[in-house]
């Protein structure tokens, strides 16, 4: 063997354990990556210290393959609550309300809610039972929902009796709804997608109307509305789908509600009533949001005022609290702008963490035309109202996220100013909604 | 002369390497020079929304490639994370073995649950996973449906062996939903996948009851030839010690939530029978 041989030979032999002193690992090409993210997370255990220790593992091994082998597992205790409630308004007068709640939504039982409430204005009982279901994928999951009730609805088929229009009506007598009973029963099935939502909604009630049964309230005002529109009396059974979904190309989302009745299921009223809504939501940097939104409304058929769309108090459009209006069509806009910082900290005025204040803006119109439930002669229009019939108004808002039930739902205190010509006066206006205030599907 | 023995070049080699440090002595040849005339490359460089549908498309094939997968999943709740008076409290952990397995069959097996409160021993925390293995909390950011909610950035890129790893930045284009987060990812460009991602809030989600969410980060690791979730860990802060008898005090004003997954088998051929009983274990 020549001497360059026997070199090449030791050179051949030591090369391999050269390499893996300096750390380089020929059989491993992704060591390099595994100990980058390793130095990174040695990082973050070293950040959460005591809450990043590794788990104590005594036990758990045996105890798998005992579960596995049909042991039983630790006991679990089904949920069950009181659900007392104190509601307010100018039909019922108080409503006291003690419910009783058993079982999750996500449990195979599903959530059963059973309550009984005493209206003090009409002497009369009331209750409501509901048993709800989820299943599949808890991200993207069916909903199903049946109910039976003699309760109290909200004439305006947008709006909802929220806890906050109760306190105004009991505080102040800012009670601008008008309520009616309805007892029966119904359904829903829902689909909750990423994109989209889907319902589908079956509903037997028999309706009557209410008188108003309390004009007083806390601070002895003037009630804002004392005559409680009378609905028309009367066996609806319906059928309603809705969907909403993002719209792909623009940060938007669209709502289309379709409800209908007829004589062939039943019901003393034949209509139709379609319902589209858009919104949008464009960032302005980090400090505001722009909130476009657009809702457009028709009914055929029988024009019962539970079926009408409402001008007034509505959600887009809230300055004719004086002048109330209803009609068979419905078109009404917004635009607004919400800050989304906190004013208070960002003129270094000391406050709680926990009251981040924002601040807005909009400018609004809204028409309803078609006969009106109200009494006015029959606003004319067709597909579009006619342009005297719009009305228009302008505002500011002071604005608190809490992030509850919704990250987006806000407690708005507005000031209203009516543009155009009339007389209505700006006023003050408290409201606790989703930022698309136009949408109903999911609510 | 005489000869020289061949084992003597043998070990004039070793004993030449011995006497340094471990490793090789790299030899510079500077006896030979050249230059090469400069080339302007044209081949363009990997945009933004190119690295944006590759990581889609890599999460996508990530998850195409799971069909059955088992692990053990912690999940933690600590108190006074941030007192510097008194040491972090346990406040409950409970532990559960996951089987998954495609297209919908889910099981979780809870193994050991533990709450100081003393009458939450019956319920600890209710865990429910979802059958799918796309793991929606690293990616949310990244699927093709949240490309219009978010403005992402190159933040820098990392060469690590034969790897490319991309930092990436997002953050919401619209501040309206304050639990939108904003973050960061590093992704790993030989599969496209994201290998680990810090997380924060413009403001709290929550400010009645949260102060802030002060760290928020979500790590995943290599199993096999599969990445997989790993560790979530988040330290939030709170306006007031919460007024929950018990364990308000425990709690203090800063908690740590924390989420382990471990010991997974990935394509291990789960039996259908291990699901045959869908009621929670």
């Amino acid at each position: 063997m020549t001497r360059r041989a026997v070199l090449l030979l030791a050179l051949a032999a030591l090369i391999p354990a050269a390499a893996h002193a300096r750390g380089f690992h020929a059989t491993d090409p992704d060591s390099a990556v595994r100990d980058f993210l390793r130095a990174l997370s040695d990082s973050t255990t070293d950040y959460f210290g005591a809450s990043a220790a590794a788990r104590d593992t005594t036990g758990l091994d045996s105890m798998l393959a005992a579960r596995l082998a049909g042991a039983p597992g630790p006991p679990r205790r089904v949920p069950k609550t009181f659900v007392p409630a104190l509601r307010f308004n100018r039909a019922d007068a108080v409503v006291y309300e003690l419910g009783y709640m058993i079982g999750t939504p996500r449990s195979r039982m599903g959530e059963v809610f059973g309550s009984a409430a005493y209206a003090n204005g009409p002497d009369e009982w009331l209750w409501r039972a509901r048993f709800t279901r989820s299943f599949g994928d808890p991200l993207v999951p069916w909903r199903f929902r049946a109910y039976g009730e003699n309760q109290t609805e909200v004439m305006d088929r947008e709006r909802s009796g929220s806890t906050l229009s109760s306190l105004r009506a009991l505080v102040s007598g800012t009670d601008r709804q008008s309520y009616f009973r309805a007892a029966g029963y119904g359904a829903t099935l829902r689909r909750d997608e990423t994109r989209w939502d889907a319902e589908i909604s079956w509903r037997d009630a028999v309706h009557s109307p209410l008188q108003t049964m309390a004009t007083w309230n806390l601070v002895d005002n003037d009630l804002s509305i004392v005559e409680n529109l009378q609905a028309a009396p009367g066996r609806v059974r319906e059928v309603g789908i809705g969907a909403r979904t993002d719209l792909y190309l623009i940060p938007a989302e669209a709502e289309f509600v379709y409800e209908t009745a007829g004589k062939a299921t039943g019901s003393d009223y034949t209509f139709r009533r379609t319902r589209a809504a858009v919104a949008g939501n464009w960032g302005m940097g980090k400090f505001a949001a722009f909130v476009p939104q657009a809702a457009y409304g028709r009914l055929n058929g029988d024009v019962i005022p539970q079926a009408m769309f409402y001008l007034g108090s509505s959600s887009l459009v809230r300055s004719r609290t004086k002048d109330p209006r209803s009609g068979t069509g419905y078109a009404a806009g917004r635009l607004e702008v919400i800050g989304t910082q906190d004013i208070l900290s960002l003129m270094h005025i000391p406050h709680p963490a926990m009251f981040p204040t924002q601040l807005g803006a909009f400018i609004a119109s809204g028409a309803v035309w078609g006969p009106d439930a109200y009494g006015s002669t029959e606003r004319e229009g067709l597909d579009w109202p006619n342009g005297e019939h719009w009305v228009s108004e302008t505002g500011v808002s002071l604005i608190y996220q809490p992030g509850l039930p919704d990250p987006t739902y806000m407690v708005r205190i507005h000031y209203i100013v009516p543009l155009g010509p009339n007389d209505v006066e700006g006023r003050w206006s408290l409201t606790f909604s989703k930022a698309f205030e136009s949408f109903r599907v999911g609510r | 002369m005489p000869p020289i023995p061949p084992v003597i070049p043998l070990i004039a080699a070793l004993a030449a390497f011995a006497g340094e440090a471990p490793g090789p002595t790299v030899a510079t040849e500077d006896t030979m020079r050249t230059e090469v005339p400069e080339v302007l490359v044209r081949a363009p460089r990997v945009t933004l929304d190119e690295i944006l549908d590759r990581v889609a498309r890599g999460e996508a094939r990530r998850d195409s490639a799971l069909r059955d997968m088992s692990f053990m999943a912690t999940f933690r709740l600590m108190g006074r994370t941030n007192d510097p008076k008194k040491a972090p409290e346990l406040l409950s952990e409970t532990v559960l073995q996951v089987f998954k397995k495609k297209p919908d069959k889910v099981r979780s097996i809870v193994l050991r649950q533990f709450s100081i409160d003393p009458d939450d021993d019956e319920q600890g925390v209710d865990v429910e996973f979802r059958s799918g293995m796309d793991e929606q909390i690293v990616n949310f950011a990244f699927r093709p449906e949240a490309r219009a909610q978010y403005r992402y950035e190159i933040l820098g890129r990392e060469v690590l062996g034969n790897h490319l790893i991309y930092r990436i930045g997002f953050t919401p284009r619209s501040n309206l939903d304050p639990s939108n987060p904003k973050g960061l990812v590093w992704i790993d460009t030989n599969e496209f996948v994201i290998v680990r991602q810090e997380v924060g809030f413009e403001r709290s989600p929550v400010p009645l009851f949260l102060k802030g969410i002060d760290r928020m980060v979500i790590e995943r690791k290599k199993y096999g030839d599969h990445w997989a979730l790993n560790r979530v860990l988040l330290r939030a802060s709170l306006p007031f010690a919460l007024p929950i008898p018990k364990i308000g005090a425990k709690i203090g004003k800063s908690f740590d939530m924390t989420m382990f997954f471990e010991n997974y088998q990935i394509n291990s051929g789960l039996p259908d029978s291990l699901f045959a009983s869908r009621k929670k274990s």
